[in-house]
C-alpha cells in the first residue's frame, strides 16, 4: 500500500512536470509580445529591453525553462506583467472566490442528482417516472453552461429582479474575510451557484440512476426485500452501494469543473481564476496565465490521485500493486 | 468560407457594373494584374467594429478591380509586427485611440509620418517632410510652429501614403436621478480621458459615492510603473497641467510656466497644495520627482521623459525644467502627465522604486482630488474625496467597479449600481439605453481618436502616388461610420492631423470626395485597365 | 463458455454488420429515434441553409432613411429581427448550422479515429506500448480543457481548422482510456483464444474479433465527441475565440454579449441558444442509447 502510494506520487509530479513544460512553451511561442500596448505608447528600445529583462524574457528558451522551474520549485510563480505584482497575489483572493462556487455547486449538484437519480432508478422500468427523468436529464445536460447563466440572468435578474446581475457583492459592501458571511454576499451568490449545479447535476443523476439499476437486481437487494424491509429502505440500500462509482468520479470531476466554471465566471462577472485567466491570455499575461493554468493541472492530478486511493478503502476488492 | 462567397459576389457585381462604364482594354494594353491584397485590421477581441468597417471598405475598393484577402490580427501583434515591426503586408484598417498627448500634432505628422520614426508602419519616407515635421517641434512660438505645422499637412496630403477613414465618438451614460452636472468637464478633466468621472459631478440624493462601472482593473497604483498614459492614478496624483475638454493646456497643480529659453521651461506651483498626509506640497518634491524618473528611466514612462535633462530648484514654489532638445510639445505631452511624488515617502526607500507595491507599503500618496481607500483585485477599486484639495469634488469619493464584460454594465446601469458608464459598452448601445430609461441620460463625445488607412508605401502597386489617390477617392468613410461604427464616428477630414485638433489642423486643405467613378478615373489615367473579368492590371511597362 | 470452437467463432464477424446491428438496437430506443429525428433536421438544414439565408450574413441592413436597421424586433422582412450591427439574424442563424456541424462531425471523426487506434493498441498489445501511451494519457487528462483551448487557440490563431485541431487534441485521450479498457475485456475472451490458437493474426483478430466487439464503444464516444465539439466550439466563440470570418452560434451570441445585448434582443439569443441545446441534447440522446445498450446490466430483461 505505501509502495502503490508512493508510486503514485512521483508518476503525479512527473505528469505535473510534463504539463507545466507544455505550459512554458506554448506560452513562450505566442506571437503576441507584452510590451505592446507600451509600444503603441511610443516605448523606445532600450526601455524595451530593459522591460523584458525585468519580466526574465531576454536568454535563450532554455536558460529562461530553467530558471523559471527553479523558481515554481521554490513556489515562486514570477511576478505579473500586467498587475506588477507577485502573481500569488493576485491569485489567491481570486482562488477563494471561485471556490465558492466551485465547492458549494459541485456538492449540491451532486446531492441533489444523486437523490433524483435514485428516485428515477428505482422507479418502474419503463414508467413515467423514469422516462421523463432520463429524458429531461440527458436535455439539460445539453445545455451550455453560458446558456444557462445567460436564462438565469434574463429570467431572475433582468425581468423579475430577485437577484443582482452581476459580481461579488454591492460596491461598499463589507470587505474582508467577513463579506463571505453577509446576506449580500449570498445573494450575489445564488445564481452563479444554481448556475453550476444545473450543469452538473444532470450528469450526477444518470450516474446515479445506472448504479441503483444495476443494483436493484442483484441478490442481496432481493434478500433484503425478502425479509419485509420496506421500500424506501430498500432503495436506500441500492443507492448506498451505487454511491462508489459517483464518489470516485466526483474528484476528477470537481477539477474539471473548477476549470469549466470559467465561463460561468464571465457570464456572471464573478472575479475568480477562470475569469483571470482568460483575461491574462488576453493581456498576454503569461506569468498569471502560466500560474492559473498550473494550479488547475494540480487539482486535476490531485483529484485523480484522491479519487484512486479512496477507490481503494472504500471497494475492498480493489488490490494495490 | 463566407469570405469565399463575398468575393465571388463581389466579382459578380463587378464584372456587370464594368462593362456598363467602358469596353474592356484589350488584354495585350495591360500589364501584370494587380495580386490580392491583404487587409490587415483589429481582430475581434478588439469589438467587432473593425471586422465591419474593413469589410465596408474593402467592398468599395474591389470596385476599382481589386481583391482582397481579410487579415484580423490580435491588437499586441498589430503593434508588435505592424505598427512597430514594420510587418505591413499591404493594407491596414486601423484605430489609434484619444490619447490626451495626441492633442498635439507631433503624434500625426511626426511619430506616424517621419522616417525612422518608431510607429511610422507605413513605411513612408520623404526627406523634405521629415525635415518640416521635426522643425515645427523646435518652435516654441507658436505662430510660427502653427505655420509650419500647416505647411506639413499639405505636403503629406498632396503625397497621400496614408489617411483617416473616421473620427470616433465617445460616450457618456448616466444616471440622471442621482447625479447632476455629471458631463460638465469643468474645471479640467481631473483624470485624463474624454469620458471619465469629472469632477463637477453634483449629487442629488444620499448616495454621494460615484460608480463607475468600467471594464477592467487598474495595473498599478505606483504611477512610474503604471502603463498607460491615460491612467485612474491621476486621480491621485496631481499632475502640473491638464488638457479641457477644448484640447487647450491649462493650469492645474502648476499655476504658471513659460519657456525661458527654448530648452528651459520655469514652472511655478499652486500655493497651498497638501499631500494626502497633510505634508505641503514644495519645488523639492517636484525637483525630486523629475529628476528621481530622469535618473531610472521607468520603461512606461519612456516615452515621455525621453526629452527631459532634469530639474532644479528655484525657490519653494517655483523651480526649473532643462530639455535635452527644443520642445515645444513639453506643454500639451509632459506637464500634462508628469506627477508629483511626496519626497518624504520615496527618498528614503532602498528598493527599486519602479516595482514598489505602494499598496501594501500604504505609499500611495499623493496631493491629488482623491485619496486612495481600497482595492479588491478585478472587483472594485475606491477613492475617497481629498477635502484638502484646491479643486476638491462635491460628492465623497468615486468607485471603479471593474465588471469586465459589456452586459453586466449594461445590467450595472439599469439596476443603479452604476452611475457613470463610459466604456466598453458600445456607444450606440448607451444611446439606446437612455433613450428607452428615463433614469439614464446620454452625451457624445466627439475624439481624435482615429480609424487609419495605412499603405505598404515600399511596395507596388502602393508606390504609386497614382494608385494611391484613387483609393483614398474610393474611401468609403460614410458607410464605414454607418455601418462599422453604428453612427457613432464621423467621417474624417483630410490630412493626418485631425480636426478635432482645432487649430493644429489645416482646414484649407482640398477635400477629397467619395467617388468610385472618379477613383477608377485616375487609375485609367496613369495607365492602369481592366481585363474581360473587371481585374485591374497595372499600366504596361 | 465451454462449448466447441466452432468456425464461426473463429472467422469472428465484420464491422459492417456490427455496425448495422449496433444501428437496429438504437433505433428500438424511443429517445434515441427522437435524437436521431432532430439530428437529420438539422443535417438537412445544414446542407440548404445557406441558400435558404434571405441576406448575406454580415450585410448591414438599412432603414428607408438611410440609417442603419438595427436591433429590429422580428418582422416580416426580417423573420427573425436584426442584430446590434443591422445583420439579418436569420441568415446568421442558419449559416451557424454548417459550421456547428462540420465543427462537430470533423473534429470527432479525428477523435473516433486516434482514440480507436491508441485504444487498441494500448489494449491489445499492453507490455511497453500500453505503459507509454497510458503516460501519455495521463498527462493529457491533467490538462483542463476550456483552460487549455483559450491559451491555444489564442496561439494557434482563431480559425476553424485550429479549433477543430485543439478540440481533437483534447478529447483523444479520454476516448483511448475507455477504448483501451473495453479492448482489454475483448482480448480475455476465449474466441480470441480460439482464434489465435487457430493461427489468425494479429490484424485478423483487431479487424474480426475486437473491433466489431468494441465498435458500439467506439460509436458512443465518437457521438459523445460531436457534441464535445460543438460545445467547445461554441464556449471559445462565446469568449470571443472563434473564427471571424464565419458565422457560428457562439459567435453570434458573443457579439450579442459584447455588445450588451444579451439580456434584451431575445430575437438574437434565442435562437442560436436553442440551437445549440437541441443540437448537443440530441446527440446526449444517442449517446445514451449506446449507453445502455453497451452496458448489458441497464438493458430491460
Amino acid at each position: 500500500m505505501r509502495a502503490y502510494i508512493l508510486r503514485r506520487l512521483a508518476q503525479s509530479v512527473l505528469v505535473v512536470w510534463a504539463v507545466t513544460t507544455i505550459m512554458f512553451f506554448m506560452f513562450r511561442v505566442m506571437p503576441a509580445d507584452p510590451t505592446a500596448i507600451l509600444l503603441e505608447r511610443g516605448l523606445t528600445d532600450e526601455a524595451r529591453q530593459a522591460l523584458l529583462e525585468q519580466w526574465g524574457l531576454t536568454g535563450s528558451m532554455w536558460d529562461q525553462y530553467l530558471a523559471y522551474l527553479g523558481n515554481l520549485i521554490q513556489g515562486d510563480f514570477g511576478s505579473s506583467f500586467f498587475y506588477r505584482k507577485p502573481v500569488w497575489e493576485v491569485l489567491w483572493p481570486l482562488i477563494v472566490n471561485t471556490l465558492w462556487i466551485a465547492i458549494p455547486g459541485l456538492l449540491l449538484g451532486a446531492a441533489i442528482g444523486a437523490a433524483i437519480g435514485t428516485a428515477v432508478g428505482w422507479a418502474r422500468r419503463g414508467g413515467k417516472l423514469e422516462r421523463s427523468g432520463i429524458f429531461l436529464a440527458t436535455v439539460i445536460r445539453g445545455v451550455p453552461n453560458f446558456v444557462i447563466g445567460i436564462a438565469l440572468l434574463t429570467i431572475f435578474s433582468s425581468t423579475l429582479g430577485w437577484f443582482p446581475g452581476f459580481g461579488m457583492g454591492d460596491p461598499g459592501a463589507t470587505t474582508g474575510f467577513a463579506r463571505y458571511f453577509t446576506l449580500d454576499f449570498l445573494h450575489h451568490l445564488a445564481l452563479p451557484l444554481i448556475a453550476v449545479i444545473i450543469y452538473f447535476m444532470p450528469e450526477n443523476l444518470l450516474l446515479m440512476r445506472s448504479g441503483v439499476v444495476e443494483n436493484r437486481t442483484e441478490d442481496y437487494i432481493e434478500l433484503v426485500r425478502a425479509k419485509g424491509v420496506p421500500q424506501r429502505r430498500v432503495a436506500w440500500h441500492a443507492a448506498r452501494n451505487s454511491m462508489l462509482p459517483l464518489i470516485t468520479w466526483l474528484f476528477p470531476a470537481l477539477a474539471e469543473t473548477i476549470a469549466g466554471i470559467v465561463v460561468i465566471e464571465i457570464v456572471f462577472s464573478w472575479p475568480g481564476v477562470g475569469r483571470e485567466l482568460v483575461l491574462a491570455v488576453t493581456r498576454q499575461d503569461y506569468p498569471l496565465a502560466q500560474a492559473a493554468f498550473f494550479l488547475l493541472a494540480v487539482m486535476i492530478v490531485l483529484a485523480n490521485l484522491a479519487a484512486d486511493l479512496v477507490y481503494g478503502k472504500l471497494d475492498p476488492r480493489v488490490v494495490y500493486k | 468560407m463566407t469570405t469565399k462567397i463575398r468575393r465571388l459576389a463581389a466579382t459578380l457585381s463587378l464584372s456587370t457594373g464594368i462593362a456598363a462604364l467602358c469596353a474592356p482594354a484589350m488584354a495585350q494594353d495591360l500589364g501584370e494584374p494587380v495580386p490580392q491584397l491583404q487587409i490587415a485590421y483589429y481582430a475581434a477581441d478588439m469589438g467587432p467594429m473593425y471586422e465591419q468597417s474593413a469589410r465596408v471598405l474593402s467592398e468599395e475598393w474591389a470596385k476599382l478591380g481589386l481583391s482582397f484577402q481579410m487579415q484580423p490580427v490580435q491588437f499586441s501583434s498589430f503593434i508588435s509586427n505592424i505598427m512597430v515591426g514594420g510587418g505591413l503586408e499591404d493594407m491596414a484598417v486601423f484605430t489609434v485611440g484619444a490619447d490626451p498627448d495626441r492633442v498635439d500634432p507631433t503624434y500625426w505628422l511626426h511619430d506616424l509620418g517621419a522616417c525612422g520614426a518608431r510607429r511610422n508602419g507605413a513605411k513612408w519616407c520623404d526627406e523634405a517632410y521629415t525635415e518640416m515635421v521635426k522643425k515645427q517641434r523646435e518652435l516654441v512660438k507658436q505662430d510660427e510652429r502653427l505655420q509650419l505645422v500647416h505647411e506639413a499637412q499639405k505636403y503629406f496630403h498632396d503625397v497621400a501614403p496614408w489617411w483617416p477613414a473616421t473620427n470616433t465618438v465617445y460616450g457618456i451614460l448616466w444616471n440622471s436621478d442621482k447625479w447632476d452636472n455629471v458631463t460638465s468637464p469643468a474645471p479640467v478633466a481631473a483624470h485624463e480621458g474624454l469620458v471619465d468621472p469629472w469632477l463637477s459631478a453634483k449629487p442629488k440624493t444620499d448616495d454621494r459615492i460615484l460608480d463607475w462601472a468600467h471594464y477592467e482593473d487598474v495595473t498599478t497604483y505606483n504611477p512610474m510603473a503604471e502603463e498607460g498614459a491615460v491612467g485612474w492614478v491621476r486621480f491621485i496624483f496631481d499632475t502640473f497641467a491638464k488638457n479641457n475638454s477644448k484640447g487647450e493646456t491649462v493650469p492645474w497643480a502648476a499655476a504658471a510656466w513659460e519657456f525661458t529659453d527654448p530648452q528651459t521651461v520655469k514652472v511655478t506651483l499652486r500655493e497651498g497644495m497638501k499631500f494626502h498626509d497633510g505634508e505641503a506640497v514644495t519645488a523639492d518634491d517636484a525637483v525630486f520627482t523629475i529628476n528621481t524618473v530622469v535618473e531610472l528611466q521607468p520603461p512606461a514612462m519612456s516615452s515621455r521623459i525621453a526629452n527631459l535633462a532634469g530639474a532644479e530648484k528655484v525657490d519653494d514654489l517655483t523651480f526649473n525644467v532643462k530639455l535635452k532638445a527644443p520642445d515645444a510639445s513639453f506643454i500639451t505631452t509632459v506637464l500634462t502627465y508628469l506627477f508629483i511624488l511626496p519626497e518624504h515617502h520615496w527618498a528614503n526607500y532602498d528598493g527599486d522604486k519602479v516595482a514598489r507595491d505602494v499598496v501594501a507599503d500604504g505609499a500611495v500618496i499623493g496631493s491629488g482630488p482623491f485619496k486612495f481607500k481600497s482595492w479588491r483585485v478585478n472587483e472594485t477599486h475606491e477613492l475617497e474625496t481629498f477635502a484638502e484639495h484646491f479643486h476638491a469634488a462635491e460628492y465623497d469619493g468615486v468607485r471603479r467597479l471593474a465588471l469586465g464584460q459589456a452586459d453586466a454594465i449594461r445590467s450595472a446601469m439599469l439596476s443603479g449600481t452604476g452611475d457613470i458608464a463610459s466604456m466598453v459598452l458600445p456607444v450606440a448601445a448607451m444611446s439606446d439605453l437612455a433613450a428607452q430609461n428615463d433614469h439614464l441620460d446620454f452625451l457624445e463625445i466627439p475624439s481624435h481618436g482615429s480609424m487609419l488607412v495605412w499603405l505598404n508605401n515600399q511596395k507596388a502597386p502602393f508606390t504609386d502616388p497614382a494608385f494611391r489617390k484613387a483609393l483614398r477617392v474610393a474611401t468609403a468613410k460614410q458607410r464605414a461610420a454607418i455601418e462599422g461604427w453604428l453612427g457613432f464616428a464621423v467621417p474624417a477630414g483630410e490630412g493626418p492631423v485631425p480636426v478635432q485638433l482645432g487649430m493644429w489642423h489645416n482646414s484649407e486643405l482640398p477635400e477629397v470626395p467619395f467617388d468610385v467613378d472618379a477613383a477608377r478615373k485616375i487609375l485609367e489615367d496613369a495607365g492602369y485597365g481592366w481585363d474581360g473579368q473587371g481585374r485591374l492590371h497595372f499600366p504596361k511597362k | 463458455m465451454t462449448q466447441v470452437p466452432d468456425q464461426g467463432a473463429i472467422r469472428g464477424r465484420s464491422l459492417f454488420s456490427s455496425a448495422r446491428d449496433s444501428f437496429r438496437l438504437l433505433m428500438e430506443d424511443n429517445f434515441a429515434v427522437v435524437g436521431v429525428a432532430i439530428l437529420a433536421i438539422f443535417v438537412l438544414l445544414a446542407i440548404i441553409g445557406p441558400w435558404l439565408a434571405p441576406y448575406e450574413p454580415f450585410k448591414a441592413m438599412m432603414t428607408e432613411t438611410g440609417r442603419l436597421n438595427r436591433l429590429s424586433p422580428p418582422n416580416a422582412t426580417h423573420l427573425l429581427g436584426t442584430t446590434a450591427f443591422g445583420n439579418d439574424v436569420l441568415s446568421q442563424f442558419l449559416h451557424g448550422f454548417r459550421v456547428a456541424l462540420i465543427v462537430g462531425l470533423v473534429a470527432a471523426l479525428a477523435v473516433g479515429f486516434i482514440s480507436t487506434v491508441f485504444g487498441v493498441l494500448s489494449g491489445y498489445f499492453g507490455g511497453y506500448v500500453d505503459d507509454v501511451l497510458m503516460r501519455l494519457t495521463d498527462i493529457a487528462l491533467s490538462i483542463p480543457t476550456l483552460p487549455f483551448a483559450i491559451v491555444a487557440v489564442a496561439l494557434l490563431g482563431p480559425s476553424i481548422e485550429n479549433i477543430i485541431l485543439v478540440i481533437t487534441i483534447l478529447f483523444w485521450r479520454n476516448g483511448a482510456r475507455i477504448i483501451r479498457s473495453a479492448v482489454l475485456t475483448e482480448r480475455e475472451r476465449i474466441y480470441v483464444k480460439w482464434a489465435r490458437a487457430a493461427g489468425a493474426s494479429h490484424f485478423h483478430i483487431i479487424m474480426r474479433h475486437i473491433l466489431p466487439n468494441i465498435v458500439r464503444i467506439v460509436f458512443l464516444w465518437v457521438t459523445m465527441s460531436v457534441a464535445f465539439a460543438i460545445l467547445t466550439e461554441a464556449s471559445l466563440s462565446f469568449l470571443g475565440l472563434g473564427d471571424p470570418t464565419v458565422v457560428s452560434w457562439g459567435q453570434m451570441l458573443n457579439t450579442a454579449f459584447s455588445s450588451g445585448n444579451l439580456r434584451t434582443a431575445w430575437w438574437w439569443v434565442v435562437p442560436p441558444s436553442l440551437a445549440l441545446v437541441l443540437l448537443v441534447s440530441s446527440l446526449y440522446l444517442i449517446g445514451r442509447a449506446y449507453e445502455e445498450q453497451t452496458n448489458p446490466r441497464l438493458r430491460r430483461r
